[in-house]
């Protein structure tokens, strides 16, 4: 089983441990992240007809998105895993929509790269840029510029949230971010366009005429695949699997500090000089 | 009865287990105090991030202290209003984990309802009480009067119609220079000081109700502080304490006295975290001895926010067969009477 309450849809898929999705809900109820998340947990398990006591492991979006929202997955996961000493494995919730632009995409796959854009407020987005792998190539190989087919899409980078501009100038190579790794400056010359997904209700700014994306989605249209990428990840093998005492640190990915947290580091710097 | 509670209203990450209402079986609470007060006052956000963190493992702690497992409880009680929604939801989302993945059932708990309860556990070193008592509930959230029947049914008779008794401490802690949590130290100082130096006003509020209201109280600690530091006229911290707590005092004595004539209780309850205050425990004896009336402190470490409190007002819940959906959700505002009526 699997959740996510990063985003304004909370999303439980409920499947086998091949990737299958036996049985999914979705829901994008204004503030209802924290009535229904437990219900559609119930809802999914007795649909497919899998018992608590079946469960093998249990998949937590752990954002970021919404600090209060993701928190509901989370606490919720970590007692069930607890509670049932089943496995739990975070999953980025950044990931997961990649996944899901991928899942929508299907033989089509618009383009090579996918870059996932959520608002974190203030102009800035949380996200990561994702290459759609040829072939199902390893940590080490490039996976790029292959003529193989699409494989699932490969996270390039850390989870970061920057400026929706520095996003989106990452995306052509000419005019890089300031903070952009050195590794992907200028890599957009070498790939095909990205599919660009964000949750802004608002336009996004302009895009740079250079960035030519192949497409941009609004979160709102894939949110439907949430729970089928959900249990595709939580089977794949490729996030940690915490067990026992190993649950108890869980807690979601925050990327920004709290400002109580940052304005009291500013002050002590401030101080020591 | 066994049951386990969870408490995250503020930022006191707390489970107990207790039986039949009234023994506790196990308690852990993670405080979040020192975390805060390089702050000055509870940050929300930072305690949401620890409650998350905390939870399962204070869970953990308190059923192996028992020495039991979720198979051996028969019920899951949590806190689920008032207080900080982002600290409330990390518990209420946890005990539904709890609930769903176990088969038991799920009990919301009324924080104050659990203040109230407090009064009812026994300890070694104090036997619990029954209702029916009035209570008066006092902590750095709430300050309320009303009264508990034998089917521990509440009424309401009054509570602050801005800030609650605790709030008004630490702001006049603040005011002072107090490090937080400042109301421990006006109490304190309070004891060394003169309760007639300052003339702070005592507000009543209309002579029938049983309503309270402490930011005036605070506003005349303000001016007669910035009237003096403009005028570069000493005084002492201690002798401001001790007039700002007689103040206090004397409104939520005389609340009481009135309560008592209204309602003909002969027990009353002081519960929540100022039940601590020296002052206000020797204020309301004295009113006891006086109209001789049984006056009832919990023991202290029932009368700060913990978990024991929310599994023993959960097992009257349980005792009407009130239980609550998975659906539950967490309030940050959330009148005694609402959640009484579900
Ligand atoms: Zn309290």
């Amino acid at each position: 089983m699997a959740m996510d309450t990063a985003t304004d849809t909370l999303g439980v898929g409920v499947g086998s441990s091949d990737g299958m999705l036996a049985s999914g809900v979705v829901q994008r109820v204004p503030r209802g992240h924290s009535r229904l998340l437990q219900p559609s947990i119930a809802f999914a398990m007795e649909s497919s007809g899998t018992g608590m006591q079946d469960l093998e492991r249990i998949g937590i979006g752990v954002g970021p998105g919404s600090y209060t929202g993701v928190r509901m997955a989370v606490a919720t996961g970590k007692a069930m895993a607890q509670a049932l000493s089943v496995a739990v494995v975070p999953i980025p919730t950044v990931d997961a929509i990649a996944e899901c632009a991928y899942l929508a995409m299907g033989e089509a796959q618009l383009g090579s790269r996918i870059l996932v854009m959520l608002n974190a407020r203030r102009s800035r987005a949380y996200g990561a840029l994702y290459e759609i792998g040829r072939g199902q190539g390893g940590e080490g190989s490039s996976g790029a510029g292959g003529s193989g087919e699409a494989g699932p899409p490969r996270r390039l980078e850390e989870i970061a949230v920057r400026r929706v501009d520095d996003w989106l100038r990452q995306l052509s190579g000419s005019r890089a971010a300031e903070d952009v790794p050195q590794a992907l400056r200028g890599a957009a010359a070498g790939f095909g366009p990205t599919v660009i997904v964000h949750d802004f209700s608002i336009p996004l700014p302009s895009l740079d005429q250079t960035t030519q994306p192949a497409a941009v989605l609004n979160w709102r249209t894939l949110s439907g695949l949430l729970p089928e990428a959900l249990v595709r990840l939580t089977a794949s093998g490729h996030y940690p699997t915490l067990t026992g005492d190993a649950i108890h640190p869980l807690e979601p990915m925050y990327v920004l500090p709290v400002e109580a947290e940052a304005n009291l580091g500013v002050t002590e710097g401030g101080r020591s000089q | 009865m066994r049951i386990l509670g969870i408490e995250t209203s503020c930022d006191e990450t707390s489970a107990a287990i207790v039986d039949d209402g009234v023994h506790l079986v196990s308690q852990v609470t993670a405080t979040q105090m020192a975390v805060h007060a390089q702050f000055g006052g509870v940050v929300p956000e930072v305690a949401s991030r620890r409650h998350v963190v905390d939870i399962t493992r204070v869970v953990e702690q308190t059923l192996a202290d028992a020495e039991v497992t979720f198979a051996h409880l028969d019920a899951i009680a949590v806190t689920c209003g008032p207080g900080l929604l982002g600290s409330l939801l990390v518990g209420v989302s946890a005990a539904k984990g709890y609930a769903i993945s176990t088969g038991k059932p799920l009990i919301g708990v009324h924080h104050i309802a659990g203040h109230v309860a407090a009064a009812t556990l026994t300890t070694q070193n104090q036997a619990g009480v029954q209702p029916p008592f009035l209570c008066l509930v006092v902590s750095g959230g709430h300050t309320e009067l009303l009264t508990v029947d034998e089917s521990f049914t509440f009424t309401r008779l009054g509570g602050t119609r801005d800030d609650a008794a605790g709030e008004a401490y630490d702001k006049v802690a603040r005011l002072l220079g107090l490090a937080y949590p400042g109301g421990p130290k006006v109490d304190q100082l309070a004891a060394e000081g003169d309760p007639a130096a300052f003339n702070f006003p005592r507000a009543y509020l209309d002579d029938e109700g049983f309503d309270f209201s402490f930011s005036g109280l605070k506003s005349a600690v303000n001016n007669e502080l910035t009237k003096r530091r403009n005028r570069r006229e000493a005084y002492e911290v201690r002798d401001v304490c001790a007039s700002f707590q007689q103040a206090v005092i004397d409104v939520l004595v005389e609340k009481t006295r009135r309560a008592i004539a209204h309602t003909g209780m002969s027990r009353i309850v002081c519960a929540g975290g100022v039940a601590a205050n020296r002052g206000l425990r020797q204020a309301l004896g004295s009113l006891g001895q006086e109209l001789g009336v049984d006056v009832v402190f919990p023991p202290l470490e029932f009368c700060t926010d913990n978990a024991a409190m929310i599994a023993s007002a959960a097992y009257y819940r349980a005792l009407h067969g009130k239980f609550s959906p998975l659906s539950l959700n967490a309030y940050a505002q959330l009148p005694l009477t609402a959640w009484q009526s579900w």
